[in-house]
């Protein structure tokens, strides 16, 4: 979901000359809601609930779908009351797709299933679809909208953004985890590594505890040179999550770009940390 | 202006009959072509999706370029990147909904793939020229050694990869024809699990009879321990490795949620027939005090008696002593990192859970490793090879031989997969915590393979050079001086072999 675009006052943005405004807008993802400049455009996202992949997508994308799916398709199963689908054949794998039209979004999902549990499947992911309620924020977004269950422990998220200078990207994730992630992204060491044995350099620009949106998270920039190729700089903060929660997954956060688009990288950064929240359960 | 004649190498000394005494002519010799295919070993190929290029990215923002061993490919989407377990696992088995398939990648090179090294590590390519510039004497009278170079879908099952692998000895082959006029076999030279693959091109998928002869270098023959160790304990540290196999990652969960989701990387692990330095066929050990207190594989299957256990790390709460089995190869949690067990959860979780697959999808990728391992090592039968063989095993590094969980008392610890390791957890009848830690490799082999199963197919029989041990690292041992001289050597032997048998009798 979008709402109005509103701004943010960034001060000594390094790199920059003198302060500099960043218009954000807001992108709902998961159980959080991410500000992002409004100049970024989302290159790619995708939603997990209880394993199964829910998407807002477009109207009239159904008879595309089916088309391309053409003589995979083994079995037309009837769901609720407006939902259409189908079980198709991907290699060895079995996998229910099915879509349902909900005010201005068609809301589809995805989820794949072992020979003999399709009333399962068909059973979990009508329950998802049958959750999905437009125009809200509150619960597990999917852009337009959100599914209102769970939280789940099979929850992930993936959202990233291009179009800010020539190379910057920028990665939202999310995954519930057994038990905390203490590993990813809390330590340089496998970069280091990585770097020696390149033989490139290698720089942290940036190391510390960040807390955002409540949580305490680890912040880490780098930057890493290769031979014969443009040096690169990586930011992230990680939040390690807490065990079987639905609503604490994983957190990471990846920007990275050239060192030319360091500056507009930074920028970007320093205008979504603060902005990130959380969203309602309910 | 003479007349032009063209004789095979092997005919020269036969009678040419109907050449008229009032004209001259000139008899060209044809020489034949003996082309030499190096087969790489696991993660030695480039990989992308199909029906694309290898470059961009798709729908999800996952490169089609889903393994390459370019530093910058590297960096970028494994080392900057979210590089956990299951991103490693989208980029080369799919979204979590997806099992492992077949056809879900394949080799990253041109079409037709010319001479195969756009396909192949880099790092490789200074053997390869070092073979393309060999002067290679008195032999180049009769014989022209083009070099090529076949990557394959090392995700997939050998037996696939040998299938792909003899079609393509079959185009060389022929392309080689069209070029002397005269080629009917090739030599293969292979690295690592290359060795495999070329094996099953020969011996099971039909390819023998176009096979001059086969090189081995560093092969595990009979599997090796150290692919258990890296599953449970993730690649070692940075001395003894390259890049390459630091990407697929330094912990358990990272590493099984890739080579646990792909026949190739279960197709290393020890067979039914593998045997220790000590040659025991036991070769994972639980030791208390340095006793052994259990010695895996019984009943020599490692099968049914490690791989098809469900590895459980942790005890469960208040129940002393603990069954938990933490020897398992894998732990059923992190096949599929994006999923998870219901425990804790509501209706909809344990639905979840119901429809999960992951691990009888492994466990129809460990019968693809079972199968071949059988057909290629039978139990109470010998090793099938190339009649014509040569092989290298590397001595001098450090490698696991014999797997050992240390146990200790446990205090403090609660991680089972720390980075470079692992521990199991587990309870007494008393209720006392204890951990068994897995020790880090001392035995002697490259650095991955022990000797035991490199050397697995010497045999005393062999022309010069024969079967050798050198003192070479694993990745990067056809680098080394002496490695490539043996190679050389041995490439020789077998165009010479190729040499007597076309002039038997003459």
């Amino acid at each position: 979901m979008k709402w109005a675009g509103w701004c943010l006052l960034l001060a000594g943005l390094a790199g920059c000359a003198g302060a500099k405004k960043v218009e954000l807008k807001k992108e709902a993802i998961g159980r959080f809601r991410v500000g992002v400049p409004e100049a970024v455009k989302a290159a790619s996202r995708s939603q997990r609930i209880y394993g199964v992949r829910v998407e807002a997508a477009q109207l009239g994308a159904w008879a595309l779908r089916m088309a391309e799916l053409g003589e995979k398709v083994v079995s037309r199963p009837t769901m609720a009351s407006g939902v259409e689908a189908v079980w198709y054949r991907q290699a060895s794998d079995l996998i229910l797709e099915a879509r349902q039209v909900r005010g201005e979004t068609a809301v589809t999902i995805v989820r794949d299933a072992p020979e003999g549990k399709e009333a399962v499947a068909e059973r979990l992911s009508g329950d998802v679809l049958a959750a999905y309620v437009e125009g809200t924020a509150a619960g597990f977004c999917i852009g337009p909208g959100a599914i209102r269950m769970g939280p789940s422990l099979s929850e992930s998220v993936r959202m990233v953004w291009k179009g800010i200078g020539n190379s910057v990207r920028v990665e939202f994730s999310t995954q519930t985890v057994t038990s905390p992630d203490t590993k990813t992204f809390m330590d340089v060491d496998e970069e280091r590594g990585f770097a020696g044995l390149a033989g490139g350099s290698f720089a942290v620009l940036r190391e510390r505890n960040r807390t955002v949106a409540g949580m305490a998270g680890r912040e880490i920039w780098i930057t890493i040179g290769l031979p014969g190729k443009e040096p690169q700089v990586r930011f992230t903060w990680h939040f390690a999550g807490v065990g079987r929660e639905g609503t604490k997954p994983k957190i990471d956060i990846v920007g990275k770009s050239g060192t030319s688009d360091r500056a507009a990288l930074e920028a970007a950064w320093e205008a979504m940390l603060p902005s990130i929240e959380t969203v309602p359960v309910k | 202006m003479a007349k032009k004649h063209t004789v095979d190498w092997n005919k020269v000394d036969e009678f040419l009959a109907g050449l008229e005494t009032t004209e001259k002519h000139e008899i060209e010799v044809r020489r034949e072509a003996i082309p030499l295919v190096f087969v790489p070993g696991i993660m030695g190929t480039h990989l992308r999706r199909p029906g694309t290029d290898g470059k961009g990215e798709d729908a999800d923002e996952l490169p089609n370029l889903r393994w390459s061993t370019d530093t910058g490919w590297m960096l970028s989407n494994l080392i900057f990147a979210c590089s956990d377990g299951a991103r490693r696992r989208s980029l080369l088995v799919g979204t979590p909904d997806q099992s492992f398939d077949p056809n879900y990648l394949e080799v990253d090179e041109d079409s037709p793939p010319g001479d195969g090294f756009r396909g192949i590590m880099e790092d490789y390519h200074k053997f390869l020229k070092v073979l393309r510039e060999h002067d290679w004497g008195l032999l180049s009278k009769y014989f022209v050694l083009p070099v090529y170079a076949v990557g394959y879908n090392w995700s997939d099952d050998v037996k696939n990869a040998g299938t792909y692998l003899a079609k393509r000895i079959d185009a060389i082959i022929e392309e080689s024809r069209k070029v002397t006029g005269l080629c009917e076999k090739v030599i293969l030279i292979s690295h690592s699990m290359g060795g495999l693959v070329t094996r099953t091109a020969s011996e099971i998928s039909g390819a023998q009879g176009k096979v001059a002869g086969i090189i081995h270098g560093v092969q595990p023959v009979t599997g090796a321990p150290g692919a258990y160790w890296r599953m449970k304990a993730g690649f070692e540290g940075f001395n003894s490795l390259g890049l390459v196999q630091r990407a697929l990652g330094n912990d358990g969960p990272k590493v099984t949620a890739v080579l646990g989701n792909i026949p190739g990387g279960l197709q290393l692990m020890p067979n039914k027939v593998y045997q220790t330095t000590n040659q025991e066929s036991e070769w994972l050990t639980v030791t208390v005090d340095g006793n052994a207190v259990k010695k895996l594989p019984e009943n020599g299957d490692p099968y049914a008696e490690i791989y098809r256990i469900k590895a459980i790390v942790h005890p469960k709460k208040g129940e002393n002593p603990s069954q938990n089995i933490y020897w398992g190869l894998v732990d059923p949690e992190l096949l599929n990192p994006e999923k998870l067990s219901p425990e804790g959860g509501d209706a909809h979780d344990a639905m979840s859970s119901e429809l999960d697959k992951a691990w009888d999808m492994y466990l129809q990728n460990l019968k693809l490793a079972e199968t071949l391992h059988d057909e290629l090592c039978p139990k109470g039968g010998v090793p099938k090879q190339h009649p014509h063989t040569l092989t290298m095993t590397g001595i001098g590094h450090k490698s696991v031989s014999v797997i050992e969980m240390r146990v200790e008392s446990n205090w403090v610890r609660s991680e089972p997969y720390p980075n470079q390791g692992f521990r199991g957890f587990f309870t007494d009848a008393a209720g006392k915590d204890w951990q068994a830690v897995l020790q880090d490799p001392a035995e002697i082999g490259d650095g991955t393979v022990p000797w035991s199963s490199g050397a697995a197919l010497e045999t005393a029989e062999r022309p010069k050079p024969g079967d050798v041990r050198l003192e070479a690292e694993h990745q990067p041992a056809y680098e080394d001086k002496a490695v490539q001289a043996w190679a050389i050597e041995a490439v020789t032997a077998m165009v010479k072999q190729r040499y007597h048998e076309q002039r038997k009798g003459k």
